[in-house]
């Protein structure tokens, strides 16, 4: 029997991760190689440029890029019924990156379809997954697995595409490290309509999740069409994470650390755990970019790598807790 | 809870079939007044099956599932989940998830998108709380409860639908006796007092004879018999049907004529 969740109050909870976005962005914009002081500030300087052509959309993104990323897990989560579901482990990010490249590498010139087709590439991976592992409902192992498999066969791909263009990779490599290093307002205006888009529909459906998780039987008597809000909630989470993995690559694990935070904290009302984990996720991105600028400054490492060597732990963790609760289950 | 006009839920040649194979044959029925249904039938009979089928879980291979006459399956599923609510037997639910969450999942029919009457759901919710007696427990997790009376939370949720129909399949299975009956009596008060029409699966052929105005006898995916239970059970069935062999005593209790059967052997299967 696992522990019964704290309950704090949810309202404050939104209340002090919202205080704590307010100053991670804040301090973003003050912390960075260059320093500089607000009072020195002026029109046309340096340093107004790097604040507000290279540090501001930088934060925005961040913010952007852990918001789609969590709420595309935590909805993964609550519709696979599966706490391991995260759009970088089963493979839609993989999906959604090889679509990108393909545009970035064979179209450079029409950037503006990177997201679309990049979320036909999420959807893709993600039906392939669903239809590998579903058996009414997906065990732990078999989700990795599946994910595994097609994240290895986009990913294959993603090479061959980059072998037979290496005169053109140039231009993606910075993308596919995995961070956020040199993203612009282009990128923020780029990514911000789906973003958006797919966060209103996931707080709309967000109830419905909590209905899918008593199971079809139960969900078809109150009157839900299960099949389409399936669809339409594992559509939502794809497009989302193609949002984020057109700025800022393959980039993981977010969508993992972030909703299980926030069930800790206010438990697995999905009404709460689905906006907390956009909150949550925006913290954990803004911050962890900010300690990867600042850590080892002037050197900075890519956000990637640091979320990688803070998820995979955690992950392991949960697979194994996952996985003994089904054996005894 | 108000009736309206003529509110009839009825099957006409319903035939079903699970992957191509045939479970249920032309089966016709219809339940139109304010009642307490019950199918019975041995395993595999197909009595859950067709309990599936008038809930709309299973299209029918054959014949129609009518609602006011309409077809159940070319309704909009949530008009047809405000008319009628389902309690499946194989109920799962997520750790934290409380009662009063629970019950509040009932409203889910008569919620749009945006649009909640918050009023009307509150007063379901806590109607449906109080009937079942789960005021107590409303904050508790459905886990932490017992046996009985995580059944009396799902049964207050299906309520909370304020619907006129009410579909159970094997409420009683997994709890012990007294809660058995606890439940029973519920659905009656539900019948008696706000005429719902219950109709549900029961495994036990005693408390089918004791708490239901109406049973059916399925067997290999035909109805066998159909009526009052005093008129339907009979030694005769028992041993055509259930392969059983038994005795059929009417006992007078606190005022009340109450029918039994004792089973006291088994038939051989003579194959």
């Amino acid at each position: 029997m696992l522990k019964r969740p704290l309950r704090f109050n949810r309202r404050i909870i939104f209340l002090i991760s919202i205080a704590l976005l307010i100053t991670g962005v804040i301090a973003n914009l003050k912390l960075g190689v260059v320093d500089f002081s607000i009072s020195d500030l002026k029109q046309d300087s340096a340093d107004y440029h790097i604040i507000f052509n290279i540090r501001t959309p930088r934060v925005l993104l961040s913010a952007l890029v852990g918001m789609s990323l969590a709420i595309s897990g935590a909805i993964l989560q609550g519709v696979l019924r599966n706490p391991i579901a995260d759009p970088s482990i089963i493979g839609i990010s993989a999906g959604a990156g090889l679509f990108a490249i393909s545009v970035m590498i064979l179209l450079p010139e029409h950037t503006a379809y990177v997201p679309p087709i990049a979320f036909v590439g999420a959807l893709t991976a993600s039906v392939i997954v669903y239809s590998l592992a579903w058996r009414g409902g997906i065990s732990p192992l078999g989700l990795v697995l599946a994910g595994v498999a097609v994240g290895a066969f986009f990913g294959g791909l993603m090479t061959l595409l980059m072998v037979f263009h290496s005169d053109k990779v140039q231009g993606v490599i910075n993308w596919l490290a995995g961070g956020l290093q040199g993203r612009s307002w282009g990128h923020l205006k780029m990514m911000l309509p789906y973003s958006v888009v797919g966060t209103i529909i996931a707080l709309l459906l967000s109830s419905r999740v909590n209905i899918l998780l008593l199971g079809d039987d139960i969900a078809r008597g109150l009157g839900m069409r299960v099949e389409l809000t399936r669809l339409s909630l594992i559509a939502t989470s794809a497009l989302l994470a193609a949002s984020a993995v057109c700025v800022s690559g393959l980039l993981g694990f977010v969508g993992l650390i972030a909703p299980h935070m926030v069930r800790l904290i206010v438990g697995g009302d999905n009404r709460y755990v689905i906006p907390l984990s956009g909150l949550f996720g925006a913290n954990l991105m803004v911050y962890s970019d900010m300690t990867a600028r600042v850590a080892f400054s002037p050197i900075e490492v890519p956000v990637g790598v640091f979320m990688a060597l803070l998820g995979s732990p955690f992950f392991l963790y949960l697979l194994k807790r996952t996985m003994a609760w089904r054996l005894k289950g | 809870m108000e009736i309206k006009g003529l509110n009839m839920l009825k099957v006409e040649s319903l035939q079903l079939a699970y992957n191509g194979n045939a479970v249920v044959n032309d089966i016709t029925l219809s339940f139109g007044e304010s009642s307490i249904s019950t199918i019975i039938g041995p395993n595999g009979s197909g009595k859950s099956t067709i309990l599936k089928a008038f809930a709309r879980l299973l299209k029918p291979s054959g014949g129609l599932v009518l609602l006011d006459g309409k077809d159940i399956h070319r309704m909009p599923t949530k008009v047809v989940a405000q008319r009628m609510a389902l309690l499946p037997q194989n109920l799962s639910i997520p750790e934290d998830v409380t009662v009063k969450e629970l019950v509040s999942y009932g409203r889910m029919p008569h919620r749009g998108l945006l649009l909640v009457n918050e009023r009307q759901d509150k007063e379901a919710i806590q109607w449906a709380i109080s009937l079942t007696g789960l005021e107590p427990l409303a904050h508790r997790t459905v886990i932490s409860l017992s046996g009985g009376e995580r059944q009396r939370a799902w049964i207050a949720m299906a309520l909370a639908q304020k619907t006129e129909f009410l579909l159970l399949d094997e409420p009683t299975t997994f709890l012990d006796l007294h809660h058995q009956i606890e439940i029973l009596q519920l659905l009656g008060h539900l019948n008696e007092r706000y005429s719902v029409k219950v109709i549900m699966v029961l495994h036990d052929i005693n408390h089918a004879i004791r708490f239901s105005n109406r049973v059916i006898v399925i067997n290999e995916g035909m109805i066998c018999s159909d009526g009052p239970p005093e008129e339907v059970i009979t030694e005769g069935l028992l041993q055509d049907v259930f392969k059983i062999k038994a005795k059929i005593l009417r006992i007078e209790e606190s005022g009340q004529n109450i029918m039994v059967f004792i089973p006291y052997g088994c038939l051989n299967n003579d194959r």
